[in-house]
């Protein structure tokens, strides 16, 4: 709909609103028949109630001029009548872990509060902060006009920021609320958006490419976690440290874990479970180690077929007994319906003419069947081919923990920035590692990728005022009908 | 065009009778200490000879100059004996058939003074309209036909202003109203020793408004117009109303009788009770 108000609209809509107003009319005016006969001997109070300030016509037909005229405020409320006041500027400043990438002073954080503080018609407008609350573990667009108003010069502002604000992870579709409220003009101050901004205005102060190490995958070889990481800008892991429960850095054995290098990065081998953080030039990254994969277990004779044939190709923890306390675990079934959390169902069928899909095959291709009742309908071509192990492998895999969160917050522990990302710590904690880890998302450390487009909203037009007259509309139409369409019958006192 | 009701005829010649035989109506009774006076208006009644019992005051010397013989000379008595027809000629007064309504009003007076009795009539609405139209003999009646031949039906009503004026001015003791009594219910008190008949011709709504219809309903006083849904509840409520209000007007006691007349009701019963209350 437009935002703006469109004449022709409303005359369109006008006409097609007013249309059954008259059709009603018109069967009213056929239906209604007009006698004469003394008031009194219907209801005698009423001669005492008597008005005779609306024309005479307008008093028989007011029920259809005001349907009539509520169809006309209808229109031209849905033709954008009256139309939005658009006049407030909102400046909304991008607190994400990317506005910190490269030199203090040349970062897009430093460039963008000193546009912030000389840029032109930005003093009337309200600021806003796009950022994260790590204690709420969500993406938050809060009113900024205190740091900023505290703040003598951009310098200041950005000491501000980065003391009080968690530079993490923002969510753009929350500058949409700020249409909600009525910014007509929006402006972001970020680095590199990416995607066409609609509605919203974007003023980019360019992306800085930081040298980190990123971990992009984690397997479990039967005695270590292997992580293997990403390099971007020639970053090299200098130290592997061990995080205590308390934060505390701890120096770990050299049998604890091994480093090699991989085509695209460094493939780091932890023995142990728990919290740990790699440190390379310039950063350092908490990542989490949960040790074995999850175990597997059977249900039904095909699915114990199946946990037998792969525990004889060799898959590494592939068990149905020894299962560890409190260790993910994976299970194959028979039958037992689709989708469910940590089970894969399997069943046999005739007919496995389909294709699994490629994110289960790992791109391979499988055959497979289709029964409602089963997430994998294993048919002749199935069962012969050794690839439909795949389908199994990633199933367990997408039970197995990432390096990062997977713990909720707990009584007596908080989150602690660490390095490129946050830990969650408990000092009181008698365990022997920290809790949990999160980092910012990988979008944080590559440049954003052109295309799309970012829609934000309009400014929702003003319904108060067309539903006030509406309201007031109708509240004329019940005392009108009060008066004029009395009641018969009432005794006479 | 009004028309005398065929039947008034006969009614008139029974009565006539009736008073031949039996005893005079109680307008001319003796026990009637209002009628035993002469009257003093000078609507001549009849003259006769002089009895014992007469004002020898009464006697007419010239008549007993030519005649040697002493006749005495009766005339109508001008405030008490005659009859008083107030007439409402409002408009709401249009809504009954118009035939119906001045062919009662003739008829009856035609009946009244066929059996001796004067009628003097008023029409009304807000206050007395006009002269008084007076009827002594039937062959009077035709001014009285002519007068509610003319009568246009408009303006509001006000039966009680229109009744008091009447008795200040006048002193009938015996007084019809005719009218649909639409209005608040009109305090109206009989005559001291007369008798007040209320005759009402009603048209009820729901033979003029089709059930199940949204209506307009003109006020045929003001011109006022609303708009009522008119379905069976609406009806058992103005049914509800009608009861009380023929309630309220029914209970004025033996000196003020009322009597209700629908469209098309057959008015013989009506005429002959007032008879038969008036001669008691």
């Amino acid at each position: 709909m437009a935002e703006s108000f469109m004449p022709m609209d409303a005359l369109a809509w006008a006409a097609g609103l007013l249309t059954p107003v008259l059709v009603l009319m018109f069967v009213a005016l056929r239906l209604r028949r007009r006698v004469r006969y003394p008031h009194a001997l219907l209801n005698r109070s009423d001669r005492t109630v008597r008005a005779d300030f609306l024309p005479r016509s307008l008093r028989l037909y007011y029920d259809s001029v005001l349907d009539a005229v509520a169809a006309l405020v209808v229109a031209l409320a849905i033709a954008g009548f009256p139309p939005p006041a658009a006049s407030r500027t909102a400046v909304v400043l991008d607190c994400s872990r990317s506005m910190l990438s490269g030199e203090r002073g040349d970062r897009a954080l430093d460039k963008a509060a000193a546009f912030l503080f000389t840029g032109p018609d930005l003093a009337d407008a309200k600021f806003f902060l796009l950022g994260y609350d790590m204690d709420a573990h969500k993406p938050t667009l809060s009113d900024g006009r205190r740091l900023r108003e505290a703040s003598a010069s951009a310098i200041e502002l950005t000491r501000k920021l980065e003391a009080e604000r968690s530079f993490f992870s923002v969510d753009y579709g929350l500058l949409r609320r700020l249409k909600t409220r009525g910014f007509g003009r929006v402006i972001l101050l970020t680095d590199a958006l990416g995607p066409e901004p609609v509605n919203f205005e974007v003023r980019e102060f360019g992306w800085h490419q930081d040298r980190v190490l990123y971990p992009a995958s984690l397997s479990w070889n039967g005695t270590s976690t292997d992580i293997y990481w990403v390099a971007s800008g020639g970053a090299e892991p200098i130290s592997v440290s061990r995080i205590g429960p308390g934060g505390e850095l701890l120096r770990p054995l050299p049998s604890q874990w091994t480093v090699r290098v991989e085509a695209d990065g460094y493939a780091l081998g932890i023995m142990e479970p728990g919290v740990w953080l790699l440190s390379w030039e310039g950063g350092s990254m908490p990542f989490k180690v949960t040790g074995s994969l999850p175990t597997v277990q059977a249900s039904g004779s095909l699915s114990e077929r199946i946990v037998k044939t792969l525990e004889a190709a060799g898959g590494a923890g592939t068990v149905t007994s020894r299962q560890s306390a409190g260790a993910p675990s994976f299970v194959i079934r028979d039958g037992g319906g689709r989708g469910r959390s940590g089970a894969l169902s399997v069943i046999e069928t005739e007919n496995d003419s389909l294709v699994l899909s490629p994110r289960r095959s790992l791109g391979q291709v499988v055959a497979i069947g289709y029964e409602r009742g089963a997430d994998l309908a294993l048919g002749p071509a199935a069962l012969a081919t050794g690839d439909t192990a795949l389908a199994f492998w990633t199933a367990r895999m997408s039970v197995a923990p990432g390096p990062f969160g997977g713990e909720a917050r707990a009584a007596n522990a908080a989150w602690k920035p660490i390095g490129e990302g946050y830990v969650l710590v408990s000092p009181a904690d008698s365990s022997v590692s920290a809790r949990a880890a999160i980092a910012p998302p990988p979008d944080e450390y590559w440049p954003p990728a052109a295309g799309g487009i970012l829609d934000i909203g309009r400014v929702p037009r003003p319904r108060l005022v067309p539903a006030i007259v509406l309201a007031a509309l109708y509240a004329l139409k019940l005392g009108l009908s009060r008066r004029y369409r009395r009641r018969t019958g009432t005794a006479d006192a | 065009m009004t028309k005398i009701d065929p039947g008034c005829a006969a009614i008139v010649a029974a009565f006539r009778r009736r008073n031949l035989r039996s005893r005079t109506p109680s307008s001319a009774a003796a026990r009637d200490p209002m009628f035993r006076r002469r009257g003093s208006s000078f609507d001549l009644k009849s003259i006769r000879e002089y009895q014992s019992f007469d004002d020898p005051r009464a006697i007419d010397w010239k008549l007993y100059g030519r005649t040697d013989r002493a006749y005495v000379k009766e005339f109508y008595d001008e405030a008490s004996e005659g009859i008083a027809f107030l007439i409402d000629g409002s408009g709401s007064m249009s809504i009954p058939d118009c035939d119906e309504y001045r062919s009662c009003i003739a008829s009856l007076a035609f009946i009244l003074t066929s059996l001796g009795m004067g009628v003097n009539s008023w029409i009304f609405d807000r206050a007395l309209r006009g002269n008084r139209i007076s009827t002594r003999h039937p062959s009077d009646v035709r001014r009285l036909i002519e007068a509610l031949d003319g009568m246009e039906a408009n303006g509001p009503t006000d039966t009680t202003k229109a009744y008091l004026a009447l008795r200040s001015m006048r002193g009938e003791r015996r007084i019809f109203v005719f009218s649909d009594f639409h209005e608040t219910l009109p305090r109206l008190a009989p005559p001291s020793a007369g008798s007040l008949f209320l005759i009402r011709f009603r048209v009820p709504f729901p033979s003029v408004a089709p059930s199940g219809a949204e209506l307009e309903i003109e006020d045929p006083e003001n011109g006022e117009l609303v708009v009522v849904p008119w379905d069976r509840a609406e009806e058992a409520a103005w049914r509800r109303t009608e009861d009380e209000r023929e309630k309220r007007l029914s209970s004025g006691g033996p000196r003020a009788p009322y009597y209700r007349l629908d469209p098309g009701q057959n008015r013989m019963p009506v005429y002959r009770d007032i008879l038969e209350r008036l001669y008691g």
